[in-house]
């Protein structure tokens, strides 16, 4: 089989030295997407498990195996679960939810948890969307903004594009920052015609590390027009797939002149864990 | 004489091995990324292995496709149209119209006197509802491309068909709401089969009996028949029709 | 080189537009430290004040979008990040994003406006034009009505239009000697207006020139000197005199068969603004022997045109109702007669553009009257004014047998969506399949 430069590898995890029996609050929240889909369960405060997935064709089959796979090989059942809340694209079809929360709120409380309190911009880079969240210092959202038009140059987009030109989509953002300087942007994020943009830059003698800078330049140049529109405040910090593509993320950092905020978990949790947040507070 | 012609897509290349108005060989290859070049090789390879005959056989090379540039060792290149239409009128004299449906781009070529070309319509950047919409929607839905095209169903699904991004995202809502995987793919071919007649009806009236289709996407039945609907036309699809490029190479090679 | 069919030769007038742009631009730049008035838009009768100058955000737009995508790139950026949507117009969002920065390329300081005045269009873009400006800092804003009518002629109507016009421009001038304190010198006006009457005898006879086989003269040599008078305004007097000498020019260029593509086998024709950061693409077709003869929009400072009987393409009134005399052959007296002599008879702004609403085939005139093969028309995606039937033209043009082309951008003063590759290849794809093969790599 064709190998496949898009599939980027999923992930779960469950820990093994918490005894969920004894917590006070076992809670979870499930995060359907239309490209990815994320289960994130906690015990207390505590991050019990966690997968992140492809999101298939199936909506409700995607979020049962997220689950079932952040439970992996704990003695948890789904019913052992005090509260559930689901969010994002397809909360509607995550039955076994007792509520669903929109996906800004759930983001900006996971992005607490995972950056600290410090953080006041919250950009998810997701595969559809770019949604810019600016935070008060307490828990309560200040601005939104989202971006404009359609989906051009998101997680999707780069997805298509890793197969276009046929480099593995972990791979891209590293490729990208090997040039020396950055070429001209290309004309159009639109990935219906990247590779045909592409097939000219590489006729012109453009190296696919440069095809990768000229890309991700004009996604990033795209983003930071969407960032700056909620007048960001520091301290910054990325969600959402795109988050671990450090191609865009470097240069948006340049653009504006920041550094973002990193953290030890899976910048694609951020939506699932909040809303476990949510739901513990909803006991 | 053997010639051959190398017609290198956005996403696949297609090579045509031809002896004395014979297609002796054909051999493809994915293309795309930075080494298309590999790509052209392979394919040109595979199509001599085919024709069991040597580099050193092949008389001439002509090129052709998005990425004919990327074909060093051609003695010549044309430009699609220009192959299509000497395919179209080899393989059917009677053609007037030649119509090729390919990963982003669909080019509707009528045919003048003796091998003239009268017009030819392109699409524009937008509304490339083709080829690589097909094959990202096959990606979501969870099916091959082959399985794809061979759906049919009763449902009453519509996506839009202005963008091939817009589309993906209407095909995202209809999953969300549980819609049947056939009735999106029903929608999904639709969509192209809209665009197709759209650029099929700018500038030209092309002829219901005797236009031939061309293009990887004519491989898709259920893409072909909703268009078969739409526009009202007849179409004559040979045999390898997404060789079609390289069959006017080869021929244009041979001379 | 190898021998061409045509002699070719470079315009000997050339350097004396490119001083005078220069010239212009040097007024704006240093307007504020001579304590002159900037206004934005673009008006006949700025002259008749002791310091005014105005400037247009188009030609500041295209220039940038021209000279550096880089530039332009990051005032755009900052005029989204303001609050101004991707797709506006690009002229704007170039113009207004250094605006919004505080300089210009160079790091001089951005000329910022005292005033917005009309500069009617039926371009939608237009209309949005001066409020950037307006918004940024407290100017008084001008206005005025511009109806765009696609019924048939009715001249109690245009009447009417004219008189909404007279009015609206005394009052404006008035409303300025009142805000400003600036003496409006009606002699001065009227003399200007008399003396610019004589730019447009000259232009009707460049663009009747280019009929000629070989043309003497191609799009891009236009380019350089169709802005003197209109967008950029200086000395009247200094701005008839060059399009005499522009026009002797290519007269004697015409006599002799100097060429402009000394390989010249297929004419082009376009409409509208061509993508300013992405001109190579003439010196491309040129390659194919093909010339472009230009646009109804780059032919403009000839005025309105109509197909003659002898098959000519002219000019609808000579002398463009000016030379000193108005309409009704009165001499010019007063403010108001200057004022409606510089509108004209037909009070539609910008004729080309309204004919081409109104007439959809009005380019098939054109087209007929400079034997043009085939046409390039592209469609911008912003800016209705650039795009209104457009396709309509093409399939115009198509009926009567000249080739035509699309492609899409963005529009002119933005390159976002325009792949220039593809470009180059689907003018290929367009030559090569009407038998046309490079005459040179």
């Amino acid at each position: 089989m064709a190998q496949e430069y898009w599939r980027w590898p999923e992930s779960s995890w469950t820990a093994q030295d918490i005894d969920w029996k004894k917590c006070k609050t076992v809670t979870a929240g499930v995060d359907v997407g239309t490209n990815s889909s994320q289960a994130v369960v906690m015990c207390d405060n505590q991050i019990f498990g966690y997968a992140n997935l492809h999101t298939g064709p199936d909506y409700r089959e995607t979020a049962e195996e997220d689950l079932s796979q952040a439970l992996g090989k704990s003695k948890m059942k789904p019913k052992d679960i005090h509260y559930i809340v689901g969010t994002g694209w397809g909360s509607r079809n995550i039955p076994f939810a007792q509520k669903t929360a929109d996906e800004i709120t759930c983001h900006a409380r996971g992005a607490r948890f995972m950056f600290g309190p410090g953080v006041k911009t919250v950009v998810d880079l997701g595969a559809q969307t770019c949604k810019a969240i600016r935070l008060y210092s307490w828990d309560r959202i200040r601005d939104f903004q989202m971006n404009d038009k359609c989906a051009d140059g998101f997680g999707r987009n780069i997805e298509v594009m890793a197969d276009l030109l046929q480099v593995p989509i972990e791979e891209m953002g590293a490729r990208s920052l090997a040039v020396e300087k950055d070429p001209e942007p290309v004309s159009t994020t639109c990935y219906t015609f990247a590779n045909t943009e592409a097939i000219g830059l590489f006729r012109e003698g453009y190296t696919e590390s440069q095809v990768l800078a000229a890309y991700l330049f004009a996604i990033a140049w795209r983003l930071h027009g969407t960032i700056g529109r909620v007048q960001p405040e520091k301290e910054i910090a990325f969600t959402g797939g795109l988050a671990k593509n450090p191609g865009i993320v470097k240069r948006i950092e340049m653009a504006m002149g920041w550094t973002a905020l990193t953290s030890a978990y899976d910048p694609m949790l951020a939506g699932a864990i909040g809303a476990a947040i949510i739901a513990r507070e909803s006991l | 004489m053997i010639t051959a012609g190398i017609d290198v897509g956005i996403e696949n290349v297609k090579v045509v091995i031809l002896e004395d108005g014979k297609v002796i060989g054909r051999g493809t290859a994915l293309s795309g990324g930075a080494n298309r070049a590999k790509s052209v090789e392979k394919a040109y390879h595979d199509a001599l292995k085919a024709a069991k005959i040597k580099p050193a056989d092949v008389g001439k090379i002509v090129a052709t496709g998005q990425g004919k540039g990327d074909v060093a060792f051609a003695a010549d290149r044309v430009v699609e149209p220009v192959a299509d239409a000497r395919a179209a009128r080899f393989l059917y004299p009677q053609a007037t119209c030649v119509v090729d449906i390919g990963a982003d781009q669909v080019r509707v070529m009528t045919l003048g006197e003796e091998d003239k070309i009268a017009e030819v319509v392109m699409n524009q950047k937008c509304a490339a509802g083709l080829g690589i919409l097909l094959k990202s929607m096959a990606r979501t839905l969870g099916m091959t491309l082959d399985a794809m095209s061979h759906l049919s169903s009763d449902g009453r699904a519509v996506v839009n068909d202005g963008c091939a991004v817009f589309a993906e995202m209407d095909v995202f809502s209809l999953l969300n709401r549980n819609v049947p995987r056939e009735d999106i793919a029903r929608a999904v071919a639709e969509v192209v089969a809209v665009r197709v007649n759209s650029i099929l009806n700018d500038k030209i009236r092309p002829d219901k009996n005797n236009t031939v289709l061309v293009g990887g996407v004519s491989r898709n039945k259920a893409v072909v028949n909703a268009l078969k609907k739409r526009s009202g036309i007849s179409f004559i699809i040979p045999e390898q029709a997404e060789y079609a490029g390289a069959l006017g190479a080869a021929l244009i090679a041979a001379g | 080189m190898a021998k061409t069919k045509w002699e070719t030769r470079p315009l000997d007038v050339w350097n004396k537009a490119k001083e005078m742009r220069a010239k212009w631009q040097q007024s704006i730049d240093t307007a504020s430290s001579e304590k002159v008035l900037l206004a934005q838009g673009n008006v006949g009768w700025a002259i008749g004040f002791p310091a005014l100058r105005v400037i247009e955000d188009n030609p500041v737009g295209a220039m940038m979008a021209n000279k550096s995508d880089e530039f332009a790139r990051i005032c755009r950026l900052a005029g989204e990040i303001i609050g101004w949507g991707r797709e506006i117009c690009g002229y704007q969002l170039n113009c207004w994003g250094a605006m919004y920065l505080g300089h210009q390329q160079d790091g001089s300081p951005f000329p910022f406006r005292d005033l917005v005045i009309p500069f009617s269009d039926p371009c939608d873009q237009h209309t949005k034009r001066g409020q950037a400006p307006m918004d940024y800092s407290p100017i008084p804003r001008f206005q005025e009505n511009y109806p765009l009518y696609t019924g048939p002629r009715d001249p109690d109507r245009e009447k009417a239009m004219i008189e909404d016009k007279v009015y609206t421009t005394l009052y404006i001038l008035e409303e300025i000697e009142r805000i400003f304190g600036q003496k409006f010198d009606d002699e001065r006006f009227i003399e200007s207006v008399k003396v610019s009457g004589g730019i447009a005898p000259y232009a009707q006879d460049v663009s009747r020139f280019m009929q000629h086989i070989p043309s003497p003269l191609s799009q891009k040599d236009l380019y350089s000197f169709y802005t003197l008078g209109g967008l950029t305004k200086g000395d009247p007097a200094e701005t008839v005199a060059i399009w005499k000498a522009l026009r002797d020019e290519v007269e004697w260029r015409v006599q002799n068969n100097i060429a402009a593509v000394g390989n010249e086998r297929y004419r082009w024709m376009e409409a509208h603004p061509p993508p300013w950061h992405f001109l190579k693409y003439y010196r491309y077709m040129e390659k194919y022997g093909a010339v472009c003869i230009g646009s109804q929009y780059s032919h403009m400072m000839a005025g309105p045109f109509e197909l003659k009987k002898d098959g000519t393409w002219g000019p609808r009134f000579r002398g463009g109702g000016f030379g000193g005399r108005s309409f009704d052959d009165r001499p010019l007296k007063t403010r108001e007669d200057a004022i409606r002599a510089m509108i004209g008879v037909e009070a539609r702004g910008h004729r080309f553009k309204d004919d081409e609403v109104i007439r959809p085939w009005a380019l098939n005139d054109f087209a007929k009257a400079y034997k043009v093969d085939g046409a390039i028309l592209p469609l911008w995606r912003c800016g209705v004014g650039c795009t209104v039937t457009r396709k309509e033209q093409g399939l115009r043009l198509s009926e009567m047998g000249v080739r035509v082309l699309h492609y899409e951008g963005s529009q002119p003063g933005d390159r976002t969506d325009l792949d220039e590759n593809r470009l180059l290849d689907q003018l290929d794809v367009w030559m090569e399949s009407q038998g046309l093969r490079k005459l040179e790599d």
